[in-house]
C-alpha cells in the first residue's frame, strides 16, 4: 500500500511547475486576445467599419457615423455590411430628399426619391430604422 | 530439493528451511545471484525515476520559458499595435504608397466626385487618404475646406434630428454653434479672405470656382430647411458672427425639434 502511495506520489518541484504552466496558459489566453485584438485594429483603417461597429452605430442612433462608414468602406472596397450601407444611403438620400422637395428642385428630389425606394428594398430587417429615419426627416 | 538436516522440501527461493529454521545452504548461490539481480533492478529503478523526474522538471521548465517567450512577443505587439501614434505613422505610410502607387485614380477619382458635386462622398475621400494634408492636391486646397465645412454642418443637423449626444455628451446647442462656427467662417475659410488668395488662384478658378459657388448655395439650402430661416436671414448668415447665428439657429431648433432639446440637461 505504501509502495503503491510513494509510486503515485508527484515531485513537488513538477506539482508546483505543473501549476505554473496552468496559470500560464490564462495569461496567454488573456495576452493572446489582447495582441490579437490590436494586430487586427492596427491593420484596419482608421474609419473602416464592419457589421457589428455599424451596428453599434444603428444601436446609439448615431446616423452621423453610420454614413462616414458607409463611404470609407466603399472607397476601400469594403462591401460586406450590405443592408448597413444601404440604410446608410437610405438616410443620406432622405436627409437630402427634404432639402431639394422643399427647394423644389424636382430632378434631383426625384434623384434621391428612387435612391430612398432602391435601398429599403435591399435592408431587409433593417427596414425598420428606414421607418424611424422617416419620422425623424420628414415627421409624423 | 530437500533440507540436509530434516529432509523437508525446499523452494529454490527459501534462504532458510520453513520447518527446521537451518540455513538452505544449496541454493545460497541462485540467492547472491537474485540479490544481485535485484540489487541491480533497484538501482536502475531508482536511477530511471530520478531520470523521469529531472526530465519533467526540464521539459516543463522548457514549456514554461516558451510560454514566457510567447507572452513576451504578445506583450511587444500589443505595445507596439497600442500605440496611437505608432499606429498613426503606419497608416500614413500605408495611405502614402497607395496614393503613389495610385496617383491617377485618385485625381480622376477626385475630379469626378467635384464635377458630380458629391459633396459628402468627396469629403470622405479626402479623410480616407488624407489628401488635405498632400501637397499635390494644393488646387484643390479650397475644394477640401467647402466639402468638410458642408459634412461638419450636415454631421450637425443629423445629430439634431437624431439626438445623438456624441461622445462628449454635447447638446444641441452645441451642435448648433458649430454649425454656426463652419458658417461663419466659410468666406474667410474657403473664400480665401484668411489665406489671402488671390482673385485667380487655381483654388478659385475654372471647375473648382464653380464648384466653391454651387457648394455654398447647396449648404445655405440645407441650412435654410432644416432650421426654417427665411430667404433673407439664410443668404445674410454667412457675414454673422460665430455667436449670434448660432444663437438664431439655436432659436430655431429649439422651436423645430423640442423633444430633443427638452433632453437637454443643461437646458
Amino acid at each position: 500500500m505504501n509502495k503503491q502511495t510513494d509510486k503515485k506520489r508527484k515531485d513537488p518541484v513538477i506539482i508546483v511547475l505543473d501549476i505554473i504552466i496552468v496559470g500560464l496558459i490564462f495569461v496567454m489566453i488573456y495576452v493572446g486576445m489582447n495582441a490579437l485584438f490590436y494586430m487586427e485594429r492596427a491593420d484596419k483603417r482608421s474609419f473602416e467599419q464592419d457589421s457589428s461597429g455599424m451596428a453599434f452605430d444603428l444601436q446609439e442612433e448615431n446616423y452621423a457615423s453610420l454614413i462616414q462608414s458607409r463611404h470609407i468602406n466603399e472607397i476601400n472596397g469594403n462591401t460586406k455590411p450590405e443592408a448597413y450601407h444601404l440604410l446608410a444611403d437610405y438616410v443620406q438620400a432622405a436627409f437630402m430628399y427634404r432639402i431639394y422637395d422643399a427647394k423644389e428642385y424636382a430632378d434631383r428630389a426625384a434623384l434621391m426619391k428612387s435612391v430612398m425606394d432602391e435601398s429599403r428594398d435591399g435592408m431587409g430587417e433593417l427596414e425598420v430604422f428606414a421607418d424611424k429615419v422617416d419620422k425623424m426627416i420628414f415627421g409624423d | 530439493m530437500k533440507c540436509r538436516y530434516c529432509g523437508s522440501n525446499l523452494g529454490i527461493e527459501d534462504e532458510y528451511c520453513p520447518y527446521c529454521g537451518k540455513v538452505n545452504d544449496q541454493a545460497a548461490d541462485h540467492q547472491a545471484v537474485m540479490k544481485d539481480y535485484l540489487n541491480e533492478f533497484e538501482r536502475t529503478k531508482t536511477e530511471a525515476k530520478v531520470k523521469s523526474i529531472t526530465a519533467g522538471r526540464i521539459g516543463r521548465l522548457v514549456v514554461i520559458g516558451l510560454m514566457l517567450a510567447a507572452i513576451m512577443i504578445m506583450g511587444i505587439s500589443i505595445a507596439i499595435n497600442s500605440d496611437v501614434e505608432n499606429r498613426i505613422k503606419k497608416e500614413e505610410k500605408r495611405i502614402s504608397k497607395e496614393l503613389n502607387k495610385y496617383e491617377d485614380d485618385v485625381t480622376a477619382t477626385l475630379k469626378n466626385l467635384e464635377k458630380d458635386r458629391d459633396y459628402l462622398a468627396l469629403s470622405y475621400y479626402v479623410l480616407n487618404y488624407r489628401l488635405r494634408s498632400d501637397d499635390r492636391y494644393d488646387d484643390y486646397a479650397r475644394v477640401f475646406t467647402a466639402v468638410i465645412s458642408y459634412r461638419a454642418v450636415f454631421e450637425d443637423i443629423l445629430n439634431i434630428l437624431d439626438g445623438f449626444d456624441g461622445y462628449e455628451d454635447k447638446t444641441d446647442r452645441d451642435w448648433c454653434y458649430d454649425a454656426a462656427i463652419y458658417i461663419s467662417d466659410w468666406n474667410s475659410y474657403v473664400g480665401g479672405e484668411f489665406w489671402n488668395d488671390s482673385p485667380d488662384s487655381p483654388m478659385h478658378r475654372g471647375e473648382h470656382g464653380e464648384f466653391l459657388k454651387d457648394i455654398k448655395k447647396d449648404a445655405q439650402d440645407m441650412v435654410q430647411v432644416y432650421f426654417d430661416l427665411t430667404d433673407a436671414q439664410a443668404t445674410s448668415m454667412w457675414d454673422m458672427d460665430r455667436e449670434t447665428l448660432g444663437s438664431m439657429l439655436y432659436e430655431k431648433c429649439a422651436d423645430l425639434y423640442p423633444e430633443n432639446v427638452e433632453e437637454q440637461p443643461d437646458e
